[in-house]
C-alpha cells in the first residue's frame, strides 16, 4: 500500500471510531479520549488500542462499544484485518478474546449472561434519544421558538444551511445560529435519521419513531432534561476519572 | 479572634468557558488562592454560617457515609482486583478534590483511624459520622472496610460515631447470625445499629465459582429485610456497582430498590451516589416511593471543581424530590469533608437554573441536608447531641470549638471570618 493511501485508511479508521459512542455517556469515544493508539499497516491491518476511564466500567456497556468499534472499522474497504485492544480493564483479556473472534457478549460471558444487549442497547439508545430531543428543543426555544410549536414540525421544517439551520414555523424562517446551539440540533437529527421509521415529524421520543402522547409535550421535555443532565454527569465524571488515571503513576 | 485561627477562605470564582460544551455549560473552576489546611490546629464543630444579609445558622453536620479502609499491599488477597480497586478510588480523588488535598498513595491506601477522626472531626467540621462498610473479602485478606476498624472506637465516642453494618443474601443463615450480634453489641445509643449498607456488585465465591452480585428483589434478599426489620435495622443503604449477574442486564438498575422500598414502607433506604450514572431512574424511582432518599456520597464533590454539573444535579434533586429526602457526604477519604462542606455553604444555585426548574437552595436548605435530613432518619436528636458534644472527650482530644464561618458575598470578597 503506498503512503498516502496508508494514511487515507488510518484517516477513514478514526473517522469510523468518531461514529462509536460510549452508550453510557452519548458521547464519541475519540472525543473522551478513549482511543489509545491506532496503528494501520502497509498491508490493511488495522490495530486500536482502547482505554476506559476506569478498571470497572460494566462490562456490557465495554462490550457494546467494542463490538461496534470492531464493525465499522471492519466493513472499511482496504482493511483486512482489525484488532482491537481494550487495556486496563478488569476482564481485558477475555473481552479482548472474545472481541477479536467475533463472538457476541453471550458467547464472551456464556453462563454469566442471560442473553445478548439487544434490551440494554434499546433502553440506554431511547435515553440518548429523550436528552438529544431536550436539548434541541431548549436550543429552539433559545432561538425564539415557543415549546407549544416544535411538536407541530416535521423533518422537513429544518433545514441545513453550511453549519447554520432554520426552522420554518408557522409562516416564518427562524435562524439557529449559536455554536453550540447549532451543535445540539446536529446531534439530534443525526440520530432522528438514523431511525428507521415511517413518522416524518420532527419530535420523536420513542426508537420506532413515535412522538410522545398529545398534550405532553413539555412533560417529554422535564423527562429529557433530566436524562441530559445524567448523561452529562457521567461524561464529565469519565472525562475526568480518565485524566486522573492516565496521569498516575503506578505503585 | 482566636491566635491561629482559620484563614479567610479567599477564594474566588474563576470563569472557564469550554468550548466542548457551550457557553451555558460553561465549566466554571473555583480556584482557591490560599490553602486551607493547617495540620496541628484544632477544627470547627457546631459551626455557624452567616450570609451577607447578617443572617446566622447554625449547622449540625451529620455525614451518612464514612470509611475506614485498609488497602495496604499487604492486605491485597488478589492483587490485580485489590490495586485496580484502590486506584480507582484514588482516581475519584483526584478527579475532584483541591490538589492540596490530594495525599500520597501510600497514605491514601492506609491512612488509619486516628488520622480518620482527626481529619473528619478534627478539621473536618463533621458533628456524627456514619459508618459504611464495603468489605471485599473477594479483593482483600482482610476485607476492605469492616466494622472491625471502627468498633473499639464506637465504644469510645458513641454519641460521634455511628455503626453500621452490611450483609449479603449470599451469607444465609450465618449473616443474619452476626447482625444479631452487631446489634447486642453496638445498640449503644437509639441511633447505633440502625443502618447496614448493600453493595450489590460485591464478588463472593460460589459453589466453587464466582459470583458477581445480587439483587435487593430476591427471595433471600426479602428474608434478610425481615431479619431486619425485626432487629430494629431500618435504614437500607444500597450501592451499585459495575457487575451483577446476569451480565447483561444494567447493574446500575434501580428497579430492585424500588421493588424492596415498595415492599417494606416502613424501612428507609438510601440510594448512594444518588444512583449516578442512572440519575434519570433514581429520580424517577424516589419521586414514587417517599422511603427512599438521595445519597450525596461522590455526588458532593462535583461542588468544587464542576459547580455547574454540580448545580443541575441539585437542580433535579430538588425539583424531583424537595429538599427533605437529600443528605450529606463527603465520602471519606475520598475527599476530605471540610472543603466540601465549606464549598457547598458557599454553593448557590445560578439563576437561569432557579428559574427553568423553580427550585432553590436556601441556606435552611443547606442546614436540611447537611444534617437535619439524616438526624431525621437515624432518629438523632440534634439538640440533645449539641448538649452531650459540647466538652466531650473527642473535643477536647481535637481542640474543637465552636465558629462562624462567612457564605455567599463575604467569602468571595475574602472579609475576616470571625470566630
Amino acid at each position: 500500500m503506498a503512503q498516502d493511501a496508508q494514511a487515507n485508511l488510518k484517516e477513514s479508521v478514526l473517522q469510523a471510531l468518531s461514529t462509536v459512542t460510549d452508550p453510557e455517556l452519548d458521547e464519541p469515544i475519540t472525543e473522551l479520549g478513549f482511543v489509545k493508539n491506532l496503528s494501520v499497516s502497509e498491508d490493511g491491518r488495522v490495530s486500536v488500542d482502547l482505554v476506559t476511564s476506569t478498571f470497572w466500567c460494566s462490562p456490557n456497556f465495554v462490550y457494546m462499544m467494542l463490538e461496534e468499534a470492531r464493525d465499522v472499522v471492519s466493513k472499511l474497504p482496504g482493511v483486512k484485518e482489525m484488532r482491537l485492544t481494550l487495556g486496563g480493564h478488569h476482564d481485558s483479556d477475555r473481552i479482548n478474546g472474545a472481541i477479536n473472534a467475533g463472538k457476541s457478549f453471550s458467547e464472551c460471558y456464556d453462563s454469566e449472561a442471560r442473553g445478548d444487549l439487544v434490551e440494554l442497547n434499546r433502553m440506554i439508545r431511547t435515553r440518548a434519544l429523550r436528552s438529544r430531543l431536550y436539548s434541541m428543543a431548549a436550543a429552539l426555544m433559545r432561538s425564539g421558538l415557543v415549546a407549544e410549536e416544535i411538536p407541530e414540525l416535521s423533518r422537513q421544517d429544518v433545514t441545513a444551511n453550511g453549519d447554520t439551520f432554520v426552522v420554518n414555523s408557522r409562516g416564518r424562517m427562524v435562524p439557529i445560529t449559536d455554536p453550540a446551539d447549532m451543535r445540539r440540533v446536529a446531534r439530534y437529527l443525526s440520530f432522528l435519521d438514523g431511525l428507521d421509521r415511517t413518522t416524518t415529524g420532527l419530535v420523536v421520543w420513542e426508537l420506532d419513531g413515535n412522538p410522545p402522547p398529545e398534550d405532553e409535550f413539555v412533560s417529554t421535555l422535564i423527562a429529557g432534561r433530566l436524562a441530559k443532565a445524567n448523561f452529562s454527569l457521567n461524561a464529565e465524571l469519565c472525562r475526568a476519572l480518565l485524566e486522573s488515571r492516565l496521569n498516575r503513576e503506578e505503585p | 479572634m482566636r491566635q491561629g485561627g482559620l484563614q479567610p477562605p479567599q477564594s474566588h470564582w474563576i470563569i472557564q468557558t469550554e468550548s466542548f460544551c457551550g457557553p451555558t455549560e460553561a465549566r466554571i473552576v473555583l480556584k482557591r488562592l490560599n490553602p486551607l489546611i493547617r495540620p496541628g490546629q484544632g477544627g470547627l464543630s457546631l459551626i455557624i454560617a452567616e450570609t451577607p444579609d447578617g443572617k446566622k445558622q447554625d449547622i449540625f453536620v451529620v455525614d451518612y457515609h464514612f470509611h475506614i479502609w485498609n488497602a495496604a499491599k499487604e492486605n491485597w488477597l488478589r492483587p490485580d482486583l485489590a490495586k485496580g480497586w484502590i486506584n480507582c478510588f484514588y482516581d475519584y480523588t483526584k478527579a475532584l478534590s483541591p490538589k492540596e488535598y490530594v495525599w500520597d498513595w501510600d497514605t491514601y491506601a492506609y491512612y488509619g483511624e486516628e488520622k480518620a477522626l482527626h481529619d473528619v472531626f478534627g478539621d473536618g467540621h463533621v458533628d456524627m459520622a456514619i459508618f459504611e462498610p464495603q468489605t471485599l473479602m473477594y479483593f482483600y485478606h482482610k476485607g476492605f472496610s469492616n466494622v472491625d476498624a471502627i468498633a473499639g472506637y464506637v465504644k469510645k465516642w458513641p454519641d460521634r460515631l455511628v455503626m453500621g453494618s452490611r450483609w449479603d443474601p449470599r451469607d444465609g443463615e450465618a449473616g443474619k447470625a452476626l447482625l444479631e450480634e452487631q446489634v447486642r453489641k453496638f445498640r449503644i445509643r437509639p441511633f447505633q445499629m440502625r443502618n447496614t449498607k448493600l453493595y450489590t456488585a460485591e464478588w463472593k465465591e460460589e459453589n466453587g465459582g464466582m459470583s458477581r452480585g445480587w439483587r435487593l428483589d430476591s427471595k433471600e434478599a426479602f428474608d434478610f429485610l425481615e431479619k431486619n426489620r425485626e432487629l430494629g435495622i431500618n435504614v437500607q443503604v444500597a450501592h451499585k456497582g459495575p457487575t451483577v449477574w446476569p451480565l447483561d442486564k444494567d447493574a446500575f438498575d434501580i428497579g430492585d430498590v424500588d421493588t424492596a422500598a415498595t415492599s417494606f414502607p416502613d424501612m428507609k433506604f438510601v440510594v448512594t451516589h444518588i444512583g449516578l450514572p442512572r440519575l434519570d431512574d433514581f429520580c424517577w424511582v424516589a419521586t414514587q416511593d417517599k422511603n427512599i432518599y438521595a445519597g450525596m456520597a461522590v455526588a458532593m464533590a462535583f461542588v468544587h471543581t464542576r459547580p455547574r454539573y454540580f448545580a443541575e444535579m441539585m437542580a433535579n434533586l430538588l425539583y424531583w424530590l424537595g429538599p427533605d429526602r437529600i443528605l450529606f457526604s463527603a465520602d471519606y477519604a475520598l475527599w476530605h469533608p471540610k472543603w466540601v462542606i465549606e464549598d457547598f455553604l458557599n454553593f448557590e444555585l445560578p439563576e437561569d437554573l432557579k428559574k427553568e426548574y423553580g427550585v432553590d437552595l436556601t441556606m435552611e436548605i443547606k442546614k436540611k441536608i447537611l444534617g437535619e435530613n439524616a438526624a431525621k432518619v437515624w432518629g438523632i436528636d440534634i439538640e440533645q447531641q449539641k448538649k452531650t458534644q459540647k466538652n466531650d472527650e473527642l473535643s477536647k482530644k481535637l481542640h474543637l470549638q465552636p465558629g462562624t464561618i462567612r457564605v455567599g458575598e463575604a467569602a468571595k470578597k475574602g472579609k475576616p471570618l470571625a470566630r
